[in-house]
Parts: structure tokens; sequence; C-alpha cells
């Protein structure tokens, strides 16, 4: 018998690269002008809302905190939307190059890669945007 | 950061054990006035800059047939063959035995003989990590010291200075090395309302400030003046004009002169202080850069007296991870548009195990932890996009009252922490609404999912959580 306090089992950015690719997405690596690193999924298609029909690569860069931590936006490729800096979407350019545009999201809920892809496809999914 | 990482070279050992962790082995350990009993468990490397803490993570209790109890107790080979088997991976190998007296406990040539000659050597080759050896009091006292290789086949006794046990209270046992300091006169209305016992322990705790701006400026002078004689200070930043109004013995010559933070408040807390023997240590680092995360993790516990979300979602890890528990505070001053008081709130918890992280309870957000890792918060064009509301949240806006009351409630928190007085500390989280003027109290706790308290005695690597600073060149 033993006693534990604590279960030290962590998301990380890995585990998040794990899980999108387990869904038969391809998930490759980027660098931006920075020199940090990003997951990209390859040609997700959005099905529904203002931008139904589009494709983009959607980054996410990579963090190794513990706990995990989202970073505090999305990046997509192409520029999807209207880049106005304002809320609610806050768009702006992104580090990874001109053709990304950034996404300032928050996400407050205990990050597991369900419920961060699930944030993400609800952003990109949503009725409000408009075709840049 | 952890790992071995030098473990045996430090300074000073400590052993740190949650509060939960601390009552399963009561349970097993004490058997009464005639009967010794023994359990080996796993621990984790927690490094700092001068001091090493072994941090208990789980007990491998012994089943049936794997010791022998006949009032002393032994182990026998099969028990260790099988816990050296399911050591998990980065652990260490602990030997937990009970005593039939009080208070810190010496070691029979019997302890010797099983810990240095049977467990060390095996221990050391298969985990890398030297044995450590706990021993229980009949009082919950514990002892601790743990064996490390100076030559092949040669290991000698490192005694601990201390051992933690950490939840609502930090117990701390004392080797028999570190005294309580007496009493000098200047403590005497001190001493009057809590007692000669509750300023031994308060006394020769470490504890460590991180931020020495507007309420941490005041904590550091209160603690020198309550009799704290170990105290760590640790700020990166420099005094400015604008920081006047708001600093603990700052002056316009200290602005003139350039000082730093940590200087002024070094000179205001050796002129406060009422201990004859301060030891003082000062860090001019920012606890987002190893030496400041490294001098953060010699202390027993921390006061956080920064508003950035980065430094505290920091500081949450190493309460839970490192179990180094953290009082924390914040004010958040909202004004109308003509710049008059609208709300007020200030607000004071302590974070570690058995109390709710930073997070769970609502006072920092992932999302603006992401925002200051980005820089965000520093970029006025993104802050010029946000709503209203979230303008005012990130305006630090604050007078020294405000300061000053924050202060205040976090030593008395400190206070209730180290000596157990709820009639001083208060009873959990503490939130002020200056009007109508009600102080409430709140007792919040972790979310089954909350990844903080999964972290508890992980003592895991958090400089992953740290500054990034380019390569020069």
């Amino acid at each position: 018998m033993s006693v534990q306090v604590g279960v030290d089992d962590q998301m990380t950015a890995d585990g998040l690269e794990a899980y999108l690719s387990g869904f038969g997405m391809l998930v490759e690596r980027e660098n931006d002008v920075n020199g940090n690193e990003y997951s990209v999924v390859r040609d997700y298609r959005i099905l529904h809302g203002g931008l139904a029909g589009k494709t983009c690569d959607v980054a996410i860069q990579r963090v190794s905190t513990t706990p995990y931590i989202l970073p505090a936006a999305i990046h997509t490729r192409p520029v999807l939307v209207a880049m106005d800096g304002a809320e609610p979407l806050s768009t702006l350019a992104s580090p990874l190059g001109p053709d990304w545009q950034y996404w300032s999201r928050r996400l407050d809920r205990p990050p597991t890669p369900q419920v961060i892809w699930t944030h993400i496809v609800t952003v990109l999914n949503d009725d409000r945007w408009k075709p840049a | 950061m952890n790992g071995d990482d030098g473990f045996a070279e430090r300074q000073t050992l400590s052993v740190a054990m949650a509060a939960e962790l601390d009552e399963a082995l009561s349970q097993h350990l004490d058997k009464g006035p005639t009967q010794e009993d023994l359990t080996f468990a796993y621990w984790r490397p927690s490094a700092g800059h001068n001091r090493s803490t072994a941090v208990l993570c789980e007990v491998a209790l012994p089943q049936d047939g794997e010791r022998v109890l006949q009032g002393n107790v032994a182990f026998q080979p099969e028990y260790l063959r099988r816990v050296l088997s399911d050591l998990p991976e980065g652990a260490g190998l602990a030997l937990l035995h009970s005593h039939l007296g009080p208070g810190w406990q010496g070691m029979s040539e019997d302890d010797i003989v099983a810990e240095q000659d049977r467990l060390a050597g095996p221990v050391w080759g298969r985990t890398g990590l030297p044995v450590l050896g706990l021993t229980r009091g009949t009082d919950g006292a514990w002892s601790a010291r743990c064996w490390r290789r100076v030559a092949p086949h040669s290991f000698e006794r490192w005694d601990a200075d201390s051992v933690r046990v950490v939840g609502r209270r930090l117990r701390i046992t004392w080797h028999p090395s570190i005294p309580p300091p007496t009493i000098p006169g200047s403590q005497q209305a001190t001493v009057s309302v809590w007692g000669a016992e509750a300023q031994a322990d308060l006394a020769r705790t470490r504890v460590g400030i991180v931020g020495l701006g507007s309420v941490g400026s005041i904590v550091a002078e209160a603690l020198a003046r309550v009799g704290f004689t170990a105290v760590t200070l640790i700020d990166f930043d420099v005094l400015e004009e604008r920081n006047r109004d708001r600093t603990a013995g700052a002056s316009a010559a200290d602005v003139a002169a350039g000082l730093s933070k940590v200087q002024v408040a070094a000179r205001n807390v050796s002129e406060a202080g009422t201990a004859p023997d301060l030891g003082l240590r000062v860090v001019p680092e920012d606890v987002l850069d190893l030496p400041g995360l490294k001098a953060a993790l010699d202390c027993d516990a921390l006061i956080c007296c920064v508003d950035r979300p980065w430094p505290r979602f920091l500081l949450n890890g190493v309460a839970y991870s490192h179990l180094i528990p953290v009082v924390d505070g914040g004010i958040a001053a909202r004004v109308t548009a003509d710049g008059r008081p609208l709300h007020i709130d200030w607000r004071i918890h302590t974070i570690g195990p058995e109390n709710a992280c930073l997070i769970c309870q609502d006072a920092l957000r992932r999302s603006d932890v992401a925002l200051d890792m980005e820089g965000k918060l520093d970029d006025p064009d993104y802050i010029a996009g946000l709503s209203e509301e979230e303008k005012a949240r990130f305006s630090r806006r604050n007078v020294f009252p405000f300061s000053l009351s924050v202060a205040a409630h976090e030593v008395l928190q400190l206070v209730g922490l180290l000596t157990g007085m709820q009639r001083v500390g208060g009873k959990g989280p503490q939130t002020y609404h200056a009007y109508p003027g009600v102080m409430e109290v709140l007792e919040p706790q972790c979310a089954a999912s909350c990844e903080f308290a999964a972290l508890t005695a992980s003592a895991r690597d958090l400089s992953g959580n740290l500054r990034k600073r380019k390569a020069p060149g």
C-alpha cells in the first residue's frame, strides 16, 4: 500500500501535438522571428460560421511552463479577418510572418488538449467573423 | 534545478512533507509507548542556492512479513528490494522510523547500521541520491539526515537543519544546533501577545519577500520589528521618484543615488530590526530569473508582493510543488472617468497544501499570465484595444494606506501560518471592501482538476516558467 500526495500528470505541448495527430491532423513545427517554436496544424477546414469553407493553418506557440499555460493567441495562415486590433478579436500581425494573423484569445479553464482544441475550433467557427 | 543538481553539495539540508503525508505517517508509526515502527518512502530533490530540500512525495508502507517488530523494528531485505524495484523515476529513497521519546532524536547504533551500512550504498547505486533517514518522536517532531557519498564505499552523515510539515500550518522541527534566539527587551510587547513559543517559531523561519515595492517594503520592516531573524529580500528593480509615495524608508536622496529597492529595504530592515542577529539576505534579482528562483527555494515561507501575473504564477507553482507556502495579496482600485474613487478592494490569501491556489480562488487568471509572458501587458497598443474593464484591471492604481493594510494582513497571515494561531492570522482568504468597510473571509478549495494541487510535493523543475534570456551575441 502506498500513500501519495499530488498526482503529477501535467499537460505538455508534446501532449497537445500527440492529441491532434491522433485525430489524423498533420502537425508540424515552425519558428517565428524571435526563435519561438510553434505547433502548426495544417489545412484545417472551417465548417461553420462566417468563415465557413475557408481552409487555414493554425499555429499554437509551444510552451514549457509547469503547469501548462495556453499562450495568449492562436495564429492562422492566411489572414482570415480584418486586422483591427480591437476586441473581441484583437487581431494583430503575427511574429510568424506577414502571411500569418495573430488572434488574441483567452482561455481560463484548466488546460487539456481537448479543452484547447475545442476552444480553437469554437473561435474559428464563430458566426460573427467576416472574411478579410 | 531539480534532479540531483549537486543535491549533496549545498550548505544546508532540509526535509519537507505535506501535512496529509505527515498524518498518514502518524497513523502508521505511532504504535504507543513500547513499540517502534518503520516505513520506506520516496522523495524528490529540490535545490535552492544554499539549501537542498528533500521533498517527501510518497510512502511505501510495509506489507506483511517485510519488517520485524520486537519493541524496536528492523526491515527485511525483500522490503528494500521491493521499494527499490518500484522506485519512481528521479526519486530518492527514505527510511522513516519512530522513537519512543519526544523532540529531535539522536541515532542509536542500530539506526546508524541500518542507514549507513545497509542502505547508503545500495540506494546511492540505484538512485544516484543519498539515502534519507527520518525519525519521528512521540510528540510528532521529526528529525532527519542523509548519507552523502564522500569516497567509494564511504558515506558520511549530513544532518538536516529542519524538517517542515506543510499544511494550513507550517510546522517546523529544528536541529538542536539552531536553538530559539534569546528574546530581547525590544520584543517584550510582541511576546506578551503571542508568547515565547510562537516567537521562537517565527524568529527562526526564513521568510522571503518577493518584490520590495509598496507592500513589500512595509512587510520587510514589519518582519524586522516583530523579530524575524532570517529574511530574504528579492527584487531587481531600481527605486524611482514615482515610487516614493508608497515605499517605506525611501528618500529623495535614495532616488538621486540610484539605489535599488532591495538596498533601501535592507537599510530600513537593519535599522528597524529588534533581533540581535539579523540574517538578512539581499538578492538583487528577478524571481523570473534562475538566481531569484533559487533564492526563493532557500526559504521556508514566501510573501509575494508583486502584482504581475507571471511571477505570481511561478510562486503559485513553488507553493505546491516545492512545499514553500506563499502569502499573497492584491489591490484593485477602480476610479470613475473623471478620476474619483469608485470601488476599492484588497485581498490577502495564503497558498500551499490544504489551501486553495491563486487560480482556484480567482486571484489570478491563466490568460493574464499568458498575456504577461508575451509582453502584452507592457504593450500600449495592445492595452489600448482592451475594454475599459480590462484596462482598469491592469491599471495598478494604489496609494500608501492601501499597501499598509495589505502588508499588515499579509504579516498577520504569515504569523498565523507559522504558529497555527487563527486568532491572529484569521481563518482563510480575506477580501476587504473599502466601502462600506467590510472584510469578507472565504474558505475556497482547489478544484478537483486543479493542475497546481496536482503538483503537490513533486519538486518539479520550474525553470520552464522563467524568463527566456537571449544568449549574448
